[in-house]
């Protein structure tokens, strides 16, 4: 049995042949959807709903590092809650006494990638359920200091920020100016995690999880594309635990246990092997599901399973393989249309 | 010296257990290729239908068989009902459907017994045996042997007869199995009823010590998860083995180093194994060129 | 891809933004409007989890202290609103922010000690009063302490009452073990201070995890270092395990523990080896006439004998009722604030409540019980009069 999701090299090729070209559409694409994204704020008619898509802005850039470590690294791991614990403590132990809001946002996606990195290097030796396993050791390990390092993280209590946290005008205490925070975050992130998809180094990522010989033998490092995937990926993640520090102005060591990894990763497997806009479509209805029915208790849970289990069932290849059927289908029709119109004339 | 025996008493005592999780773990996967994430809680649903018998009158040994038989019941259900439409499709998507299928049993359970944990009875007495200035229950050796000897019978049915030999090669090669005569479709069933049985067993040994919440099943899934890859994912004598360890390790550290880092000498342990015998302990030579 | 699934995926995600958008129908009501607007009190409690229980007990003896006080300010009702905290503080934190927008005139806050020290400086910079039934030491005081008020007295004056007494048992070496919630965490260090403060050695102080599936380790490390007695802290379903498995591993020393010991599910887990274990609690449910009253009012309501959890919710429900009432439907978050420092509630099941200058519990009740032949009594009241 195979246990890859096969990627399409047919239009991986197509996509290099037309570099520039496809950067500048991506380009062009996430501007606009920053701007949309200016006016969602004023559709919401509570601040809840906010909170709500805050929440899932953070969860997406999560899974988006996700993605890169596992959709282009071949690596699946349930470490990457544990990876924002490091983003998110490095910054609300420096933020204030030591940092400013952008120094210690910096220095959470180098811990965060740092940390990834091990994994990354153990990848050399430790290959798929067996890395699995190295990942939740990980995961753990992480939680474990969190929840006992009392003195340093505050242990099982958390630990609160300890400067009002504002950048560029905005005070990020308000829901409304979080979520533009986090939006142009969010566009970066899906943009870099694109354009590296695209590129020759992400042709190469991409061949490697096919099949690792054959990449091998066409000349590509896999075991330095794989630390290098693991580092993106942490880094993003980092970032993400981080902006949850801001978010709530408090962090603990149950924010970060498995139910969160296994959330991410459920969120990019929703989405399939897909592009960012997959992956931050997903992350929006999973933690709507699993966190907007906060008022819903066990039922809420429950619908989240069902909904989870129905999802997967009848979506195998994701909302990316939806996407490229809506899009293929959408082409068809418009050229059925055009054909019609002009064979009347 | 008397502490330590108990330290490795005791541990054994609770790593049979973890065992017999990784064991039917192992077996899911090792016919079906699937990591099953429900795997825990199973167990755990095992040990509130038992409950849910006992509050009705049954003597405590029918209301555990009937947990038991419920758990298997409930594996079956998900093999037929999910896992069915699956087939053909990635792999991933059986893994991660089972995740969902852990929350469905988890908030169901939760709804129907409300959330006032239970407490399950055990098996045996839990008095302390006192053997020199050695302390043992009935109880912890009741779970030892029960634990073990389902073990071995598991391990002997999958080496002996013709059905558990074909279940040892499913996941590597289907089409070779439907040539001894077994269906794949059908061992897939028997895989996954038979791991549902084990859960089951697993999650009433274990109940009495931990008592009966619904949130649990992640836990056990996680050691099931753990005992089974340390020993070699696809071998069932390795998780025994791997449970063990696990087992073993923790209760050193606490005993001897610190409890509060116990788990994570556990981990960091696992790590290490996994990085010097990167098949886990007794894993097969196949295991070794395993791709993604 | 066919239609029938594209519809699927398409109906999953309209019931996503349907469930998303749907509980926010109501609009942001604030607290002195309409003369006939509901007046909203806030409970964080933890709704789903291992501790869910918290929450419905919550609820429940806010229901029953309506019933006995009204649930009426005037001519406004009192509405609940509830958020869930999962007893994990993180989680209480975007409960509570999700909670305030609602504008609530007060909170009975989360049994988790954790819970209540992430929220303490949200509710704080709002100015919304708070009361509070946890363990832990920094509930109270500090500069968000203004609006905090605790009902029951909290773990360092148990302890403190504790520790003189085992002191006075003839223990000299003892061993402490605990779980790593954030009321185990602090619970300790408490203990252990007054333990010292009295001449007890602790020798060895083991933690375990809240989900562990098993004890012998911490046990063990207890039995090696030789000690004269055991406490044990944590929630009610392991403690009663954790004293179970002690007795397994042939310990037959004196057993301390933390007041949920004395609740039925502990008991119910931990069977026979509950006999003699003693544990320090500030509520019985016959320790006073009052208590009694309450409890037979409880088990005619809710068929359970309630636990010294809902007492202590059931005080603070009363609490916030008497004081909303005292300062008027109209009133602003300070007066009502001031209206809880003036609270003096007798025949109480607790006891009279009242609020000294820290705004801790006047007057605590602490009491320590046992089990006699498999059912918790009332061996000795350390402190606090009827």
């Amino acid at each position: 049995m195979s246990s890859t999701l096969a990627p399409r090299l047919s239009s991986t090729a197509k996509r290099s042949d037309d570099h520039a070209g496809r950067s500048r559409a991506l380009f062009t694409r996430l501007l606009a959807v920053v701007l949309v994204m200016q006016i969602v704020p004023s559709l919401a008619s509570s601040d809840a709903q906010i909170l709500t898509l805050n929440l899932a802005c953070i969860y997406a850039i999560s899974a988006i590092g996700l993605n890169v470590v596992f959709g282009m690294g071949g690596l699946l791991s349930i470490a990457q809650a544990a990876i924002m614990a490091v983003g998110g403590y490095a910054l609300i132990l420096l933020f204030g006494p030591t940092f400013s809001l952008v120094p210690a946002l910096l220095v959470a996606c180098v811990a965060g990638a740092a940390v990834s990195m091990l994994m990354g290097i153990v990848a050399a030796r430790v290959k798929t359920h067996y890395f699995i396993l190295v990942s939740l050791a990980l995961a753990e390990i992480i939680v474990l200091i969190a929840t006992n390092a009392t003195g340093l993280t505050g242990g099982a209590n958390g630990t609160a920020i300890k400067a009002a946290p504002a950048i560029a005008g905005l005070n990020l205490t308000v829901p409304t100016d979080f979520f533009r925070f986090a939006t142009v975050l969010l566009v970066v992130v899906w943009y870099l995690a694109d354009a590296l998809r695209a590129s020759r180094i992400g042709l190469g990522m991409t061949t490697m999880t096919v099949d690792e010989h054959l990449a091998t033998a066409a000349g590509v490092p896999v075991q330095r594309y794989r630390i290098l995937a693991t580092m993106i990926g942490g880094a993003f993640a980092g970032l993400a635990g981080a902006m949850l520090g801001l978010l709530d102005g408090y962090l603990g060591p149950q924010n970060f246990e498995l139910d969160t990894a296994i959330l991410i990763l459920l969120i990019v497997v929703v989405a399939g092997r897909a592009r960012s806009g997959s992956v931050v479509l997903a992350a929006l209805i999973l933690t709507i599901l699993s966190r907007g029915l906060l008022t819903l208790q066990s039922v809420g849970e429950l619908a989240y399973g069902v909904s989870l289990i129905l999802l997967i069932i009848f979506a195998p290849e994701g909302l990316g393989g939806i996407s490229q059927s809506v899009r293929k289908t959408a082409g068809r029709l418009w050229s059925a249309t055009l054909t019609q119109v002009t064979a009347r004339r | 010296m008397t502490t330590l025996f108990e330290t490795l008493l005791s541990a054994i005592a609770a790593g049979a257990v973890y065992g017999l999780l990784g064991v039917g773990f192992s077996l899911t996967y090792k016919t079906t290729g699937i990591i099953n994430f429900a795997h825990g809680n199973f167990a755990i649903l095992g040990a509130f239908v038992a409950y849910a018998l006992i509050d009705m009158g049954t003597p405590l040994v029918i209301a555990m068989l009937g947990g038991i038989a419920a758990a298997g019941i409930a594996a079956g259900v998900m093999e037929r009902a999910i896992l069915r439409p699956l087939y053909g499709r990635p792999l991933i998507a059986g893994i991660l459907v089972t995740v969902g299928v852990a929350v469905v049993i988890e908030s169901s359970t939760q709804l129907i017994a409300g959330s006032v944990p239970r407490t399950l009875p055990s098996l045996a007495s839990t008095d302390a045996w006192q053997i020199g200035s050695l302390s043992f229950s009935p109880s912890q050796l009741t779970i030892l042997l029960v634990a073990l000897a389902v073990s071995v019978a598991i391990v002997l049915y999958v080496s002996r007869t013709r059905t558990g030999r074909a279940m040892r090669g499913c996941a590597q090669d289907s089409e070779a199995v439907s040539l001894l005569g077994v269906s794949p479709q059908r061992l897939y069933f028997a895989a996954f009823v038979l791991a549902g049985l084990l859960a089951g067993i697993a999650g009433v040994l274990i109940a009495p010590s931990i008592g009966l919440v619904p949130s649990r099943g992640l836990s056990l899934t996680v050691l099931a998860f753990a005992a089974a890859v340390l020993g070699g994912l696809g071998s069932l004598p390795g998780a025994v083995l791997g449970g063990i360890v696990i087992a073993v390790l923790q209760n050193l550290a606490a005993v001897y180093v610190t409890t509060d880092y116990a788990a994570a000498v556990g981990y960091l342990a696992i790590i290490l194994v996994l990085l010097v015998r990167v098949r886990g302990l007794l894993g097969d030579e196949l295991e070794t060129l395993r791709q993604v | 891809m066919s239609i029938q699934r594209a519809t699927v995926v398409g109906g999953l995600a309209a019931l996503a933004g349907a469930v998303a958008f749907a509980g926010c129908g109501g609009s942001d009501n604030k607290t002195s409007g309409s003369s006939s607007d509901p007046i909203k009190v806030a409970i964080v409690q933890p709704y789903t989890g291992d501790s869910a229980y918290y929450g419905e007990q919550a609820d429940q003896a806010f229901a029953l202290a309506m019933k006995h006080s009204g649930s009426k300010i005037g001519s406004r009702p009192i509405k609940l609103i509830k958020g869930d905290s999962k007893c994990q503080p993180a989680v209480a934190v975007q409960a509570t922010n999700q909670l305030l927008t609602e504008k609530p005139a007060a909170v009975l806050t989360s049994a988790c000690s954790g819970d209540t020290l992430a929220i303490k400086p949200l509710l704080s910079a709002r100015k919304i009063p708070v009361c509070s039934i946890n363990f832990a030491s920094e509930i109270t005081g500090g500069k968000d302490g203004d609006y905090m008020w605790r009902a029951e007295p909290s773990g360092a004056i148990i302890n403190a009452q504790l520790a003189k007494h085992i002191a006075a048992e003839g223990v000299r070496r003892i061993a402490v073990i605990h779980d790593t919630s954030s009321y185990g965490q602090d619970n300790t260090k408490t203990l252990v201070k007054a333990l010292k403060d009295n001449g007890v050695d602790v020798t060895t102080v083991a933690s375990y995890g809240f989900t562990d599936t098993d004890y012998s380790g911490q046990i063990l490390k207890a039995k090696k270092a030789n000690v004269d007695a055991i406490h044990v802290e944590g929630y009610d379903l392991q403690i009663g395990h954790l004293i179970k498995q002690i007795r397994q591993l042939g310990l037959k020393l004196p057993i301390y523990a933390t007041a949920d010991a004395g609740n039925n599910t502990a008991k119910e887990a931990g069977g026979e080896a509950m006999e003699d274990v003693v544990f320090a609690t500030s509520w019985l449910p016959n320790w006073i006439p009052a208590a009694t009253k309450f409890t037979d009012a409880w088990k005619k309501e809710y068929n359970t004998t309630p636990a010294l959890v809902m007492s202590n919710f059931y005080d603070c429900a009363s609490v916030l009722i008497s004081a909303l009432k005292a300062a008027g439907p109209d009133a602003s978050s300070d007066e009502l604030n001031e209206a809880l420092k003036a609270t003096n509630l007798p025949d109480m099941p607790s006891g009279t409540v009242a609020f000294d200058q820290q705004h801790e519990r006047a007057n605590p009740p602490v009491m320590l019980g046992t089990y006699r032949n498999g059912k918790p009594v009332l061996t000795k009241v350390l402190s606090g009069s009827k």
